[in-house]
Order: structure tokens, then sequence, then C-alpha cells
């Protein structure tokens, strides 16, 4: 363990980043709801500028503690609001509408970063049991399953609000693409959401000698990836598509977050070990 | 087949919730069972009978699985079948083509079927067959399998499960530091059989000659390992380190280091009329430095029960035996025959007879495993993984393009099909057309 004042630079970091992250909230939120191109373009800009005192902040930690953050809550939340906004900037570079799902990931992502500074940030060590290639997987795809299911989740907010209001109304982004860009994520965020759960039985094997032990976690996971599995069917089996499919792919975000954050809070579990 | 898929894959969420929302028997106490069927008898009774609270093991859940299996291969079966008849191959070879569907752009009139191959080539399109003036390009095809690979691997983890089910063996052993494992399936402390294993018999010995447990500055765990020698029925002796996430393959068995591991007491008892019995005490080591190790246990063949209260470092800032103290509270029946603080090495007067608290030794938590269904796991965690990939990331797409000669010009028909992402599909489609339309005219 390095130099533990170098903890304070890191507050200052976050904070620097969460306050960049509000203000391109505000941005792409202008930007949604006056149909201005420009909103949506500075909050891009500002979200930009929000990740580099965010990426310092993960970095001192990590430096500090010697491994990466996906330990205690602060940084298992700051760490995911990372990776779902890199997600974001990255794919909204390349597909430029995709912009418009800013308002919400950007906001979701720094509203979990300031839940996370109302918890303890204090360092926690590895144990033997997380010392694996297959932890690192793991948790790094359920990070990026996360984001992407944010952004279908996104999707499927903006297509409810614009069928609400009509298609002439709110930003440019039509109801036919943001349910195209709700499927498509949904599929990369169960692709992603399944590598968490094989990492994961691999790892438990190499750790335990058994792949699968019914954890609550566990369990739930499992949960999430058949909802997922459920709500892909019908887009196939029963062509689910528009106000329907959307409000499938809020309940399966939701059940995801209820996975990911919620339920090894309030059970004994062994992810509790890293979510303290 | 679409409704029993759908309603299996129901059936199951729902399961795996009640496992989720139910306590299970499997990770509750039997303290705690008896509580429940005490305060809520009809609650009990209910989910009891419904199995409610051995989900996983229960009948409802282990048919659905094996239907899930059933309508998978069935399914797998169809498609296997379907997979090589590819309707725009046939459709390209009818004499009578309808172009109904078809868009259309007009090309300067050299435009030749090879530039249009070419064209399509440079966009990542395979040419996938060719008819006089008809070409059916292709991308992606591998994504055409993506369902097919990704239910086979489902398939293989769930024939695997049940392969586990059936066969695995998996033993729990606390082995004191110098004493020896026999090997015996009975001489497990907790064992967990598959469906059709009688027992769990190792043919080799396993003795524990040194464990070490490490910690942090901040005073949680940071590693465990445990020195054992092997010793097998040829008399082959062999030495071993075992580390969490590192198990020891021997002799077609898995041995892990547990997480679970402490600190054994070992007292001699002699009874007034000079029997004497030795008794090991293993307790689980404290999560926090400066808290106790504690255990509450029947001292054998004698109706005394020991609580003890143990501290490997009585000034609580170590976890290794710095300054041990055992706080011991003997009671027999509802009366207590002793009640102070004992020191290793040290002896006393006891109900006419004497007691010494012998020594401490380690104990290390071994697990003995064999887990069979490896290949099909992995075999099925490979596809499911690239299945997903082709099905999401690869989605296939087809173009089929008829070139016609009018008035001096040519004009192109295309038709596009895809499975997934239509919308984005025909932007590509649109582009294409213009880019056509650029280049050749
Ligand atoms: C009862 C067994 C099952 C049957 C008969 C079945 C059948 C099917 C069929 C017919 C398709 C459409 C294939 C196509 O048109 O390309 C499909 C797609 C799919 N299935 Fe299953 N399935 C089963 C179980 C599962 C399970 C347990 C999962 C995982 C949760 C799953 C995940 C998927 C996915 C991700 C797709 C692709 C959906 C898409 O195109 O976006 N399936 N399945």
């Amino acid at each position: 363990m390095q130099d533990l004042s170098l903890l304070k630079y890191e507050t200052i970091f976050h904070w620097i980043a969460v306050l960049l992250y509000i203000s391109s909230s505000i941005l792409f939120m202008y930007g949604l709801t006056f149909k201005k191109e420009k909103g949506l373009n500075s909050g891009w800009i500002v979200s930009l500028s929000g990740l580099i005192p965010h990426s310092i902040a993960l970095g001192i930690r990590w430096f500090v503690q010697g491994h990466g953050p996906y330990m205690i809550k602060y940084e298992v939340l700051s760490s995911n609001a990372w990776i779902c906004i890199v997600m974001f900037l990255v794919i909204s570079r390349k597909i430029s509408r995709l912009k418009a799902a800013g308002g919400i990931v950007v906001a979701v992502s720094f509203i979990a970063m300031t839940a996370g500074l109302f918890t303890n940030p204090d360092i926690k060590m590895l144990p033997p049991s997380l010392r694996s290639i297959w932890l690192l997987i793991h948790v790094l795809f359920n990070k990026l399953a996360t984001a992407s299911l944010l952004i279908a989740f996104s999707a499927s907010v903006l297509y409810l609000l614009k069928e609400g209001k009509g298609e002439a109304q709110l930003f440019s982004l039509s109801t036919y693409m943001l349910d195209l860009y709700n499927y498509r994520f949904a599929g990369i965020g169960f692709f992603f959401w399944t590598i968490t759960i094989i990492a994961g039985a691999i790892w438990a094997n190499q750790s335990w000698g058994r792949y699968w032990g019914w954890d609550p976690v566990e369990t739930w996971s499992l949960v999430t990836w058949l909802l997922l599995g459920f709500y892909l069917h019908m887009r196939v089996f029963y062509r689910w598509s528009g106000r329907k499919a959307a409000w499938a792919m809020v309940l399966c975000f939701s059940v995801s977050v209820l996975t990911i954050f919620i339920i090894p809070m309030v059970v004994e579990s062994l992810h509790t070990q890293y979510f303290q | 087949m679409k409704k029993i898929a759908t309603l299996l894959i129901i059936v199951i969420t729902i399961l795996c919730l009640a496992g989720a929302f139910i306590p299970q028997a499997s990770d509750k106490s039997p303290q705690f069972i008896e509580r429940w069927k005490r305060t809520y008898p009809l609650s009990y009774s209910v989910l009891h009978f419904l199995q409610l609270d051995r989900v996983f093991s229960s009948y409802l859940f282990v048919v659905s699985i094996f239907l899930l299996f059933l309508v998978l291969s069935y399914f797998l079966y169809l498609q296997i079948k379907l997979l090589f008849k590819s309707s725009m191959k046939v459709s390209l070879k009818k004499t009578c083509f309808s172009l109904n569907g078809f868009k259309s752009v007009r090309l300067d009139g050299k435009t030749e079927v090879a530039h249009i191959a070419n064209f399509f080539r440079d966009k990542g399109y395979r040419t996938v067959a060719m008819e006089g003036n008809r070409i059916l390009f292709a991308r992606h095809g591998i994504g055409k399998f993506g369902t097919l690979i990704f239910h086979a691997g489902i398939l293989l983890v769930i024939l695997g499960a049940l392969y586990y089910a059936g066969f695995h063996k998996r033993g729990f052993v606390q082995l004191i530091k110098g004493d020896t494992f026999s090997g015996r399936g009975d001489d497990f402390l907790v064992k967990d059989l598959g469906l059709f294993r009688r027992n769990f018999d190792i043919d080799y010995q396993v003795r524990l000659v040194d464990f070490k447990h490490e910690y942090w500055g901040t005073g949680e765990l940071k590693n465990l390992s445990s020195t054992i020698i092997t010793a097998n029925q040829e008399d082959r002796f062999k030495k071993w380190v075992i580390v969490p996430n590192a198990p020891l393959n021997y002799r077609g068995i898995s041995i892990y280091q547990s997480f679970n591991y402490g600190y054994t007491l070992s007292f001699l008892l002699k009874k007034p009329s000079g029997e004497e019995v030795l008794c090991h005490f293993s307790l689980d080591i404290s999560p926090h430095v400066n808290k106790p190790m504690r255990g509450v246990s029947d001292y054998p063949l004698t109706a005394y029960i020991f609580d003890m209260e143990f501290y490997p470092d009585k000034d609580r800032s170590s976890f290794y035996l710095k300054k041990p103290m055992l706080k011991l509270s003997i009671m027999e029946g509802n009366e207590r025959k002793f009640e102070g603080v004992m020191e290793p090495g040290s002896e006393m007067e006891f109900e006419g007879g004497r007691l010494k608290f012998l020594e401490i030794r380690n104990w290390s938590g071994l697990i003995f495993t064999l887990s069979p269904g490896k290949y099909f796991f992995y075999t099925g965690f490979i596809l499911i993984i690239a299945g997903a990939f082709f099905i999401y990331f690869l989605p296939a797409s087809e173009i089929i393009c008829v070139l016609e000669a009018e008035d001096g010009r040519r004009i192109l028909y295309l038709k596009g099909l895809t499975k997934r992402y239509h919308a984005l599909f025909n932007e590509e489609m649109e582009g294409l057309i213009k880019e056509l339309a650029g280049r050749f005219s």
C-alpha cells in the first residue's frame, strides 16, 4: 500500500468530476428538451472533460491500494460510472445521434458517484479469494454489461418520453431508431452479462471447487440473464418492439441494478465481501 | 415450440426468484429452520410440501431443467435440418424471377456484373452465388449460425450440470497441523455426493505439516497456505503446498485450500476412575483481531459442555499465538462446574480428576472434489460466448443484385435481407445505393 495522504487528491478530483458531470447532464437535458444540437454537443464535451479528473481519481486509488477499484461501494460505484461514461462517449462519437442518450447515461453515472460519496471510502485490501484473473474478467465484463444496459435503458426511456410527447417534439432521434438502439444494446449487454456469469463460474470453481453455489447474488445474476433472454426472445418470437419492448428493457435494467448494487447490500452473500 | 420455450424460461426464472426470496434449507442453520417451523407453521409446511425451501433440488426445478434440455435438443435438431437451406440461393436459380420489393439504381451502360462484385467485396460482402446477371452477396455469414451455436452451448452446460449432479463428490476436512487424514469417506467432516454416488474414498492419506495465515496491515486476510504430504498405497510420499485459487490435482482428485481455518485446542481429562479422554476443539478464526474465537461443544464420553472464548493474543493485536488465553466455562446440565482462564500447558483439579490444556495447533480446511462434466462445461462456455458474439456483433445480411440493360444504360436492382437491426441495415442499403450511383454513373 502506498502513501495514504494521496487519497485527499483523489477526493478533490472525484468532486471535480462530479461537478463536471452535473454540468454536462444539464447541457444534455437542455439539448434534449429544446431540440438543440449545440446543447448535446456541449454536454458531450463537458462529460469528456469530466472523464479526465475522474480517471485521475480512480488512478490514484488504484495506485495507493495496489488493486483495481472493485472492492468497496465507493470505488465500485465510481468505476461503474466511469465505464458507463467511457462507453457512452466512444459510442456516441461513432454514432452521433446517440448523444441524446447522454442526458440519462451521464445523469445516472453522476448519481451513482454521488451516492458513493455517502459511503465509507476507506481502502480495503484484497482477500486471497479475490486474487484471480477470472475475478478481473468477471468484474470488467459486469461493468461493460452495466454500461450497455444503461444505454439500452436510456434509449427506452427516451422512446417512452418521445412517444408520449409526439414524434415532432423534443430531440430529433426518431422512436424507430430508439427502439433499434434499445434492442442493439440489450443484445450487447446480454453478451457481456453472459461472459460475467461464465467468468464468475470458472473463478468459483478455481476458488471453492464448484461452478455454482446458488449464492443470492449468483441467483439474481441468473434471473437477470434469464429476463434479458426472455426479452430478446419476445422480440424475435412475438415481434415485441416499441412501447412494450421499452418497458421490458426498463424492467431488465432495474433488475440488473438490483443484482449488482442492492442485493449485495441487503443479503449475506459471497459477493458482500467486495461490496462493503 | 415458441410457447413452450417462453413458458420454460418464465418458470425457471420464477423458481430462481423463489430460491432468492424463500430461505433455503441448504444455507440456513438447523436452529433457523426450527424457529421458522415454530413461528410460522403454516407457511413452513406449505413451502416445505411444495419443496420451495429447497427449490434448486426440487422435482419442479429438476424437471423444468430437464424439459429445457429436451426442448433445446429438439430446437437444435430442427435448426440443423434447416441450416443449409438458403432460400435466397434457391430463388436465384428460378427462371421466372420477380423483382417485387427490389430497389433500383441507374448506372453507366458499361457497368458489368464483375464491377458490382468488386464494389460489394470492398464493402465486406462475399459473393455467394452468381447466375448470369444475378448475384447474391453475404456478410457475416457466421452470424446465421449464432443462435444454433449459442443454444448448443446452453445444451452442453445443462448436460454438464446433470452429469455433475449425478456423479460429483465433495468432502471437507478440518486437518490439524501434524495430523493425518485417512482418505476414508467416513472421516470427512462434511460430504456432498452426487445422486448416484455412495461414498467418497480417496486412495491416499494426507498429512498437514504446516499451515500459514498472513494478514495485511489493516488486519484483513492476505494469504493462506497449507503444506501437506500425500502418501499412497505404494508408499510414495509427496510434499505439496496448497494456496487459494490454485488447487492441487492429484490422482484424479482436486484439493482446495478452504477459507475456513483456525486453532485447535487440545485437552486431556483424567476422570476420577483414572480413565483418560483426549479431545480436540477446532475453533474458527475470528473475522476481527479484537474479537475472540468462540465455541460451545460437548466433551466426548462425559456430560460436560465446554463453552470457550479464545484469544490467540490476549492483547488483541494479533491473529498469531502470541499470548494465548482461553476463557473457559464448563457446564454439566444447568450447573456450572468451572469458570476461569486457562493457558496452554496448564493443568487443574477438576471434579475429582484432572483437566489439562495440552496444546494449541493450527487447523486448515481442505476441500476434496471430484467434479465431472468439465469438458461439457468448458465447451459449452466457449459455444455460448461465441454464439452470443455472432448473434449480436456479426448480424448476418444478404443482398441480392440483378443487373439489367435498358436503353443503353444499366439498372441495378437490389434487395437486402437481414434478421436483426433492420433500420440500420436499411440505412446501410441506402448509403450503398447512393455510392453505387455516384461511382458508376
Ligand atoms: C427452451 C429452450 C429454448 C428454445 C426452444 C429457444 C429457441 C429460440 C429460437 C427459435 C430463437 C430464434 C432464432 C432465430 O430466429 O434466429 C432463439 C433466439 C435466442 N435465444 Fe433461445 N431458446 C431457448 C432457450 C433459451 C435460453 C435459456 C436463453 C438464454 C437466456 C436463450 C437466449 C436466446 C437469445 C439471446 C436469442 C437471440 C435473440 C435475438 O435474435 O435477439 N434461449 N431461441
